[in-house]
Order: C-alpha cells, then structure tokens, then sequence
C-alpha cells in the first residue's frame, strides 16, 4: 500500500463515518416523531376508554341534550380513525372537534345541579380534564419533534442523504386547545 | 515561510533515532486517532442535543428527554460551597496552596440532586455521572492560598438532557409496613413504655406474643394515621441515559452555546486530527528508509 493509497483510504473512512452520524442523525429524529406520536396515542386510547363512561353517566341527567352527547360520539369515531390510520392531518381536524363538543358538554352541565353533584360525573370530567391538557403538551413535543425534523433535512450536508434515503418533511398536529374546565378564581386571597 | 518550516520539520524527523521515531510515530498517531474518535463523539452529541425537543416534566415521556427550567434545591436547603461558602444547589471546588507551584490541597463535587422546575412540575437531577456545565467559574487568591469554583446557584436557568424516570410513590401496603417498622422500632427504643404497655404476665420481659400484640397495636395506629392522608405521590428523576451512547448533560448555559461550544471542540480536533495524520504522513516520507 502507497502512503497516497493509505491517506485516501484513512479519508474514506472519516467520511464514511461522518455519513453514518448523519445518516443514523436522520434516522433518531424520525423515531423521535414516531415516539412522540406514540406517547399521544396512548393517551388517547385512554381518553377512548373513558368517554363512553362519561356519556353514559351524562345520558341519564341530560334527556334534552341528546345531540351534544352524540356529536362526543361521533368525534371519538373520528378520532379513533385517524388513530388508527397514522393520520397527523386528519386527527387534528378530528381533535378539534372533540375539544369544541367536550367544551359544550361541560358548558351545558352547568344547567344539571343533580349531575354537577354526581360523584363519577365530577371524577370523570376532572380525569378527561387532565388528559387534555396532557394531549396538548403532547402535540407540543410532537409539533417540536417534526420541526427538528424538518429543519435538518433541509439542511447541508444532511439534505443529500435525506433526498438519496427518502427523508420528508412530516406534518404538523394542529387542533385548537380549548379550555374544558372554567377558571377557578379564588375570592378569598 | 512554508520552506523553512518544512525544513525545520525535516531536521527535527531526522534527528530522530530509530526508537526515538517509532515513540514519536506511536503518540503521533495516537493523536490522530483520539482526535478523530473525539471528534466524532463531539459531533454526535451535539446533533443529539439540537435534534432532542424539550419536554414539560408534567407530560414528559419516560426515557430520553430535554428539560429546561430553574434550579432548586431540595428541600429548599441550598448548599454551601466549602471555599466561599456561597449558596447554589451544585458545586465544584478547588483549593491549592502555593509552593513551587499550585498544590492542590483539596476538590471536591457535589454528588446532590437538586430539583429542576420548569413551571409544571419538578424533577430531581441527579448529577453523578453527568457532565455539569457551568458560566460561573470564580478563581481568587488568599495569601498562598488560591481557590477555584464553579456552581449552579438557585433560580439559575438549566438545561439537562438525560433519562427521565418517574417513581410512582410507594403503595398503601409499603406505606403501612414501613410505618409499623418505624413505630416498632421507636418503642423498642423506650423499653419501659414498651414493658408497660405489653408485658401482660409481667415477668419483665416481651415474650412472642405480647410482642405479636405490639405488632398488632402497632399495625392498626398506622391503619388510623394514614388512613386519610395516603396519597400516592410521584416523583420524576433524571438520571444518566440507560444507552451510553447518549451524553447526559447538565448546563446552567443555554442549549445554543453548547452546541457552539461543541462545535468548536470539534472544529479544533478536526485541525489536530489534519495536522498530526498530516505529520504521520510526512514522517513516512522523509524516513522511507525504515520502511
């Protein structure tokens, strides 16, 4: 071997494994985004599980607001499809939706004294409550995750091996956060 | 300019003995391969640190993760440094004495967790096994005395990247029975109260059931103690990442500057990675003979 061989080859080398960082960078940040949604899915499966529980607890005290409960029904259909199907477009769209029939749900609560004194009505709302806010903080790292993503395959050196290995540019999770719970306001401090 | 350094470059190559050049060939190239392994581990973690979105503790996921927020000690007790006895939650110290040079007299860092609050929530670091970034770096001198120290103080902003873990809390029944242990072991300690309430046949001594009565009594003060006050309480840790590939750093500097600075540790062990491949290669050439 030539010393002229053996640079060549030693350069060879550091770029090749320059080209593996780079390549297994691209690979971590696609599997941060698929975790990221994985860790929202979790928690709308959980949601999933509840708000029949809710709405069958609801059903009893809200005779003349049947259409409220049945939007909450369809909403979870909505979602759950877009689940299921890896849909970031459609889920959004499908979340906004829950949020805005959960937000009249709990506003037309208000009018049921019976059911506002309802033990599992109030843990209900309080659990389903929390995994909203969890979902929204959620989407954040989700929404975060894909604009890393974004951002580094269209950077140099790493737009070459994105293009070459079929890296794109992932969507977006948006839905409108709306507040599920009024704001408590604490007249004694 | 590059002449007379080439020459001077092959005098010293030349003056080399045999064993001389094969030592100097060995540590050249060790050079070029550490500067390239380093390199490499600069430029991975700092793309792992730009490429990990940050996380809120209240929702964070189990595992790799990136928080950001205010340091706090526990237990609102901040620490003192041993040299200037400032207060901070993290510290690094060094005192030295003058002789014919610096002599170190005593180091020491802190092993202690602290809290990390990002506002919706708190988690506590353990910075053992962490690499602690710090701006704060103070060096002053006493007479023959010099000290030297780094701390994150309370309130100071942090970033810490590593593996986040939450502890559910104890449950109900470890709750209960490290309570019992706790309640026997303080009545054992007042052996006359401990007699009084349950030597029954009063020969002085607690024999194997009055001790299971004690137990038994012990058990239901728990019961009624914790009865309503038992609340399950989670507790978010961040600890070294389970893959060691992955760095594990905590920095009162911001995300920005790390990365900068690693950048910069990278782009200096690139030039030494050239300059001493470069000299190996021109060693080979000028020593031809050898080989």
């Amino acid at each position: 071997m030539t010393i002229l061989e053996f640079v060549v080859g030693a350069m060879a080398l550091v770029i090749l494994i320059y080209t593996v960082i780079i390549y297994n960078g691209l690979i971590r940040l696609k599997n941060n985004v698929a975790r990221a949604f994985a860790n929202i899915e979790v928690l709308l499966k959980q949601r999933h599980t509840e708000l029949p529980l809710l709405v069958a607890v609801c059903r009893g005290y809200m005779v003349h607001e049947q259409h409220v409960l049945l939007a909450i029904t369809e909403a979870r259909s909505r979602v759950h499809a877009a689940q299921e199907k890896h849909d970031v477009r459609g889920l959004g769209q499908a979340e906004t939706r829950m949020r805005t029939s959960l937000s009249k749900l709990f506003a037309r609560c208000e009018a049921y004294p019976d059911l506002k004194a309802n033990e599992n009505f109030l843990a209900l709302q309080e659990r389903i409550s929390q995994l909203e806010d969890a979902i929204a903080d959620r989407r954040e790292i989700f929404n975060e995750s894909v604009r890393l993503n974004n951002t580094r395959i269209q950077q140099v050196p790493d737009v070459v091996l994105a293009r070459s290995f079929g890296f794109g540019e992932l969507a977006y999770l948006k839905f409108e956060t709306v507040a599920l719970l009024p704001v408590k306001i604490n007249l004694k401090s | 300019m590059i002449d007379s350094l080439i020459d001077f470059l092959i005098g010293i190559t030349l003056s080399f003995d045999d064993a001389e050049f094969v030592w100097v060939m060995l540590a050249t190239l060790l050079v070029c391969f550490g500067s390239v392994i380093a390199l490499f581990g600069f430029i991975r973690h700092g793309r792992i640190m730009q490429d990990t979105p940050t996380s809120k503790i209240r929702s964070a996921s189990q595992g790799f993760v990136q928080l950001e927020g205010r340091a706090k000690s526990l237990d609102d007790k901040p620490l003192r440094v041993p040299g200037s006895g400032r207060e901070c939650v993290w510290f690094d110290y060094l005192i030295e004495k003058k002789g014919n040079d610096w002599e170190e007299v005593e180091r020491d860092t802190s092993i202690y967790s602290f809290y990390v609050d990002d506002g919706t929530g708190l988690c506590a670091v353990d910075p053992e096994l962490g690499r602690v970034i710090t701006r704060k770096k103070k060096v002053w001198v006493v007479g023959d005395w010099r000290y030297t120290e780094r701390l994150i103080a309370e309130n100071d902003r942090v970033y810490c990247l590593g593996q986040f873990e939450t502890d559910q809390g104890g449950s109900k029944a470890e709750v209960l029975k490290v309570g019992v242990r706790v309640l026997l072991n303080q009545w054992k300690h007042n052996r006359r109260e401990l007699l009084q309430r349950f030597d029954q046949n009063g020969d002085g001594d607690i024999d194997m059931d009055e001790w299971n009565q004690a137990r038994e009594t012990a058990i239901r003060q728990v019961e009624s103690a914790t009865a309503n006050d038992y609340v399950p309480t989670q507790h978010h840790n961040l600890v070294a990442p389970f893959n060691k590939g992955y760095p594990y750093v905590i920095s009162s500097i911001p995300q920005d500057e790390v990365t900068s600075r690693y950048q910069l540790y990278a782009f200096g062990l690139l030039g030494l990675f050239v300059v001493s491949g470069a000299y190996a290669v021109f060693m080979t050439i000028v020593r031809r003979d050898l080989f």
